[in-house]
């Protein structure tokens, strides 16, 4: 019943709902944006193992907003504000504990590639895992404007403001992500 | 996407960007089959924890009040505030104390 509902009025539903369990209008909004944001968390934060975490905690912010998300903007937009917000954030801290991942060798991130690949080779369709491998395969300072501009559909500007950093830089990063994306896909094609 | 996707501006910048990798627009990652229970678990632990911080403040403050009020009751201010406010009516207080002037 609810699959023909709009995300508006699942809004309203979950927002007039009572507890979690018996929110089926909030279950069905995950059940709709959960792929996506599990794929942002994925590679934004560039940690298998930490973006269902990351998934699962913007869900919950979501569902405490909720009452507050007054429905100027649709309920994806406003979601992947948060979600980005959230990963962005968590990529930040990371960055101050560890060492950064620009720093990080390429042998080393190619390395821990092929060691998850097997595991996630069953699951994964082969295109879907082929871009899993390509963004694994590029360093953060490409992957993030890539995936804000390509997959979340961010404007330059929105992009620029979010990593601090300049208008050019962005149009740069995103350029070089681009070209890079295309010659390691290209490469995974002809291997 | 907004219309500066295609502008470039300054010198610096470069002018043509590529087209947007299309693989990436409706690329989705599938969760694990429990990830409905966590996020539905991790809901419940804040409800929870909202709760008891909410109670941790009002009963204290609840018990307080209580106090302050058995003690204003106690000095009879309570009652001759109320009063007041709310005179009884004549012919209540005359059903209430028969023999109140009798007795004086």
């Amino acid at each position: 019943m609810q699959t023909e509902l709009s995300d508006d009025e699942l809004v309203k539903l979950a927002i007039e709902g009572g507890e979690f369990r018996n929110d089926r209008a909030y279950q069905e909004l995950i059940e709709r944006y959960q792929g996506k944001v599990m794929a942002n968390c994925r590679y934004l934060s560039g940690s298998t193992s930490d973006a269902e975490d990351l998934a699962q905690e913007v869900f919950v912010k979501a569902y405490f907003g909720l009452a507050s998300f007054q429905g100027r903007a649709q309920f994806g937009t406003w979601l992947r504000r948060i979600k980005t917000n959230h990963c962005l954030n968590f990529v930040k801290r990371n960055r101050r504990a560890h060492v950064s991942v620009d720093d990080v060798a390429q042998d080393a991130s190619s390395a821990l590639v092929v060691s998850a690949k097997g595991e996630r080779r069953a699951i994964l369709s082969e295109e879907r895992q082929r871009i899993d491998e390509v963004l694994d395969a590029m360093t953060e300072k490409l992957r993030v404007p890539l995936v804000l501009c390509d997959m979340d559909e961010f404007s330059y500007q929105e992009i620029a403001d979010q990593l601090g950093i300049g208008l050019s830089a962005v149009k740069m990063r995103i350029k070089r992500g681009r070209e890079e994306f295309r010659r390691i896909y290209e490469d995974l094609n002809a291997a | 996407m907004t219309e500066d996707k295609n502008q470039s501006s300054g010198p610096s910048e470069p002018e043509d960007l590529g087209t947007p990798i299309v693989q990436l627009l409706n690329h989705a990652v599938p969760v694990s089959p429990n990830f409905h229970s966590r996020i539905s678990r991790a809901i419940e632990r804040r409800v929870l924890a909202a709760d008891a911080t909410q109670f941790g403040i009002l009963a204290p403050l609840s018990a307080l009040l209580e106090l302050v009020k058995a003690v204003f009751e106690g000095l009879g201010i309570v009652d001759a505030a109320s009063d007041v406010h709310n005179p009884r009516p004549a012919s209540s207080t005359d059903a209430d104390h028969p023999s109140s002037e009798t007795e004086g």
